[in-house]
């Protein structure tokens, strides 16, 4: 296809957008909120889901030490659990540097530990397990096994968190899938009768044009660039809208959360592109129906 | 140029627009479909379009056979035909040269081209000094010559006209017909109905059909289907 004719329909289809600028509005903001919903769900569930598998990552199993221990006991328990495959690193934290750390995670709360006759906290061992292990349902088995262990009182990790956690985000994954599903179906419905309408108000104009010899390609070419157009500027004004909330989050909270829209970053350019695409498809969807139902050459 | 054998063309039920006509005219020809209102003059011109089909029967055009052609050739035809339309068909609201461009921006022609092409024709038909004007502010006389613009400007090899002077006064219908004239004297076949037989009187070389009741009831050059009419009028009936 020639360049200016690629102009010619960009120009038609811009035409498309003036003849009734009140209703292309409506239909680009239907577009732009319904993806600043979808991309809002998205954005949190990839932010969940990054934090967990990050802070699954560094999952650390503290196994809490009973208090009749000797120092070779500790040191036996030590060195045969960092030969275990699964484990990366075991560091032994001592009473008093259990205390230590506490009080300094106080800060100026301290003072509430003045009173204290005997130190209350035990000695633990804190291990890293390897990534492969620590992500898997295996950690449940490796810390059973670490607590059948002599000398273990007690061992914990963040079990019941994560898996409030892994609840939460298949929940919210099946209601973004669900609303955003709805949303974007109902965004399509919407540019295809914009498409309708512009279709109407150009329907005399139109039918001069089949008479001196237009093709189908022809006249429809606009339509389709004209809902194209729609879906591309929504996906834009969303995508602005988005990437302005994660800044005022990143720059005005200092939210602890590794956020998956970070500017620049990988997942925000496949992020923006894949709603880009998103919006061509809406709108070309959207066109190519009303094509289809009203534009029967 | 148009074959038509024993063309019928109906609308639903038993009533045919069309019932067996048989005419054909040449490169070059200027010929005049006659008849009342209701005659079949506008279905005819329809049919030579593709606007509609033949119920039964052959058409063809410069060698085509329209029965045979498939819906998404029927542009290519009509790019070859230039339809002036009794209702003009123009866009109000937009300026003379943009209707007329119309008709070659459809071909994807370049735009030096037709600004160029437009131009030209404007001037044939004396409007060059109005081509920015709506369409709507001009008169009934001027709209019909853009009208004539426009199926002229793609260089047509055939023109069809339907009752092109229907709602234009005397005068003017003299000069529309002398723009017809024109066009054709330059090698464009013309096909013009009308049940104006004044017209016919004045372009003696033409050919004639005359269309009564969907039936071909006479064809000939313009001087005997004249002289034959003129006598049946003697009869008060007439030919037309």
């Amino acid at each position: 296809m020639r360049i200016s004719l690629i102009g010619y329909f960009l120009k038609k289809a811009l035409e498309n957008f003036r003849i009734n600028p009140f209703l292309s509005l409506v239909t680009l903001s239907t577009i732009a909120i319904s993806m600043l919903i979808l991309g809002l769900f998205a954005l949190i569930y990839f932010n969940v889901q990054q934090f967990l598998q990050h802070w699954g990552d560094e999952l650390q199993v503290t196994a809490y030490l009973e208090e009749k221990l000797s120092p070779e006991e500790v040191e036996a328990l030590r060195s045969k659990v960092a030969d275990w495959p699964a484990v990366e690193k075991v560091t032994y934290i001592s009473k008093e540097r259990a205390l230590a750390r506490f009080r300094s995670q106080l800060r100026e709360y301290a003072g509430i530990l003045e009173g204290l006759r005997a130190n209350p906290l035990p000695a633990s061992l804190e291990v890293r397990l390897r990534p492969q292990v620590s992500r898997g349902e295996n950690i449940e088995e490796f810390s059973s096994r670490l607590e059948r262990q002599q000398g273990v009182a007690e061992v914990q990790y963040g079990k019941r968190w994560m898996a409030k956690l892994r609840i939460f985000v298949d929940v919210l994954k099946l209601v973004g899938i669900t609303v955003g599903g709805l949303l974007l179906l109902a965004t399509i419905f919407v540019v295809s009768n914009t498409i309708k309408l512009t279709y109407h108000s150009r329907q005399e104009e139109l039918e001069i044009m089949r008479l001196v010899g237009a093709t189908d390609f022809f006249i429809k070419a606009p339509f389709l660039i004209e809902g194209l157009l729609h879906g591309l500027c929504g996906a834009l004004l969303a995508t602005g809208c988005l990437l302005l909330l994660v800044f005022l989050l990143f720059s005005q909270l200092h939210l602890p959360l590794r956020l998956a829209v970070v500017p620049g970053s990988q997942p925000t350019v496949q992020l923006i592109a894949g709603f880009l695409g998103l919006g061509l498809l809406l709108g070309g969807l959207g066109s190519a129906l009303s094509l289809r139902r009203f534009l029967r050459l | 140029m148009i074959q038509l054998y024993h063309v019928y063309k109906a609308y639903g039920g038993d009533q045919h627009a069309l019932h067996d006509v048989t005419l054909s005219a040449d490169k070059g020809d200027f010929l005049f479909v006659t008849g009342p209102s209701g005659a079949g003059k506008t279905t005819l011109l329809k049919l030579i379009f593709c606007a509609e089909r033949t119920t039964r029967g052959q058409l063809l055009v410069d060698g085509i056979n329209l029965q045979r052609l498939k819906r998404s050739r029927i542009p290519y035809l009509r790019r070859k035909i230039g339809v002036v339309f009794q209702d003009f068909k123009l866009l109000g609201e937009r300026t003379v040269f943009a209707n007329v461009a119309l008709a070659l921006e459809v071909t994807g022609r370049p735009r030096s081209y037709t600004d160029k092409r437009v131009r030209q024709v404007l001037r044939l038909v004396g409007l060059h000094d109005k081509e920015n004007h709506p369409c709507r502010r001009l008169s009934g006389g001027e709209q019909q010559r853009v009208a004539i613009a426009r199926a002229v400007v793609s260089n047509p090899i055939l023109v069809l006209a339907d009752e092109p002077t229907g709602n234009l006064d005397e005068e003017i219908t003299l000069e529309i017909l002398e723009l017809f004239r024109e066009i054709n004297r330059r090698g464009t076949t013309l096909v013009l109905a009308t049940h104006n037989r004044e017209l016919i009187g004045r372009i003696p070389g033409a050919k004639v059909g005359v269309l009564r009741q969907g039936r071909l009831v006479a064809l000939g050059p313009a001087k005997e289907i004249m002289a034959q009419h003129a006598a049946l009028e003697v009869s008060s009936r007439g030919l037309f």
